[in-house]
């Protein structure tokens, strides 16, 4: 009787009354954690945008006056900008579990999750600018230029991103205007991901069909997927709390500067294994198809057969690249020296041939 | 949700008949709720570790050997007194 209200059946079909694979493991609280995190990042973001000035003569010190003046200012300040290492890094994990275990044949679904994390990740890097402190110009600079690479059109498409001939007070208000916007775009790309995977319910880590035997959702995998996010913010509340510039940049501390360069511009972490991509390249126009390419390279996995359990050279493949993924990290963050340049280069093709490898068995 | 089942039932139907629903239980007669959660826990935690730990370790390792190589190298390649290196071959 209950199911006759649409609302009340959309609730009971997609949550209370899921039919869920009895087999699916932690990896699988992955999506929903990061709609945790994407309420927290939407709320606290609200919040802060209560007291934030997006001029470029008061961004800096509106948000010092957050820190310091607003009632918990500093709390929302720092959930925010730890929030969006924390959503990233949950993506990157959701990515790369669907990578595992093969779930990439749902070809609706994963179109959506990469768009996704083009959108977030653009959302992310529009976010960074709003402080405007040194690293918040100097990324926006580098990252912006990154489009005069863009043949014949190149230089007029950047001055009309700019709103002006370098990185400005326009440029600083538009940043804004999307990274407001942008999450909420977010938001309606999850409900067609949602709407994708309940087409065939979840997948399973053996990636056999499971519609003969169906668990409800409420309460084995909600009770699940709640002890989930208490164990993920726990150490997002403790990263807040007793660390929260470990992932900050110091060089963010100062007013932007247009007339002094940083000695290392580097972006934020998530974005560290494609910025080697590009730094190892000599050629300017490849360098940015190469760091684009990087993110857009997972489109091609459309095209790969299914098949079901990962075999162990599948296993050791796709280990190899996590890792190789990890150091490519920590390359995007050391200077631009020649040992790190040879080894980003050695760590990007192993990058794009593992992918390759993983694509086609 | 099938598109099928959609029109037929509303949003919400996943499009599977479901002729039987898994209810785990426990005894009446149980009195202790984490039986086996450690006795039988651990070593399923031991056996999961030992079946993919050379898969994840090796690539880890050379991961890390080739990181402490390169900033050794580069190191060596950065240093400016001439004390640091009278010494080399």
């Amino acid at each position: 009787m209950l199911r006759n209200n649409p609302l009340i059946n959309l609730f009971i079909g997609s949550f209370y009354r899921l039919p869920a694979p009895i087999n699916i493991n932690y990896f699988w609280n992955g999506g929903s954690t990061i709609g945790v995190f994407l309420v927290i990042q939407i709320v606290s973001g609200l919040f802060l945008s209560m007291h934030y000035t997006s001029h470029m003569q008061m961004s800096f010190f509106s948000v010092n006056h957050i820190m310091r003046d607003v009632n918990g200012g500093w709390l929302l300040r720092y959930m925010h900008a730890n929030g969006a290492s924390f959503f990233l890094g949950l993506i990157f994990l959701h990515i790369g579990r669907n990578v595992y275990y093969k779930t990439y044949y749902r070809k609706g679904a994963w179109i959506i999750g990469i768009l996704l994390l083009v959108v977030s990740m653009l959302t992310a890097f529009l976010g960074y600018v709003l402080p405007w402190g040194q690293m918040s110009f100097w990324g926006a600079t580098v990252i912006t230029n990154l489009i005069t690479a863009v043949p014949v059109y190149g230089e007029a498409i950047v001055k009309w991103l700019w709103g002006g001939f370098s990185v400005e007070n326009p440029t600083l208000n538009r940043f804004y205007t999307f990274h407001f916007l942008f999450p909420f775009v977010i938001v309606a790309l999850s409900v067609v991901h949602l709407f994708f995977i309940h087409m065939l319910g979840s997948s399973t880590p053996l990636g056999t069909f499971s519609n003969t035997m169906k668990l409800d959702f409420w309460p084995y995998y909600g009770v699940k997927d709640i002890f989930g996010f208490s164990i993920i913010i726990s150490s997002f509340m403790m990263l807040v709390g007793f660390s929260p510039d470990l992932f900050g940049d110091p060089e963010n501390f100062k007013k932007a500067n247009s007339m002094v360069t940083p000695v290392h511009i580097k972006p934020e972490w998530y974005f560290l294994f494609a910025y080697a991509i590009l730094r190892c390249i000599p050629n300017k126009k490849l360098g940015v198809f190469g760091l684009v390419f990087s993110i857009l390279v997972f489109f091609f996995f459309l095209f790969s057969k299914k098949k079901l359990m990962s075999s162990l050279f599948y296993r050791l493949i796709f280990w190899s690249w996590s890792m190789n993924f990890i150091m490519l990290t920590w390359l995007g963050g050391c200077p631009v020296k020649d040992v790190f340049i040879y080894m980003a280069q050695i760590s990007s093709f192993i990058y794009f041939f593992f992918l390759l490898i993983l694509m086609l068995i | 949700m099938r598109l099928s089942s959609i029109y037929k039932h509303g949003f919400g139907s996943l499009g599977v008949t479901v002729d039987k629903q898994i209810v785990y239980t426990m005894s009446a007669m149980e009195h202790n709720p984490i039986k086996g959660v450690v006795s039988k826990g651990f070593p399923n935690v031991i056996r999961r570790t030992k079946e993919s730990f050379l898969v994840v370790a090796i690539p880890a390792l050379l991961c890390y050997l080739s990181y402490d190589w390169g900033t050794k190298l580069q190191a060596k390649l950065d240093r400016k007194d001439p004390k640091m290196y009278e010494n080399d071959v």
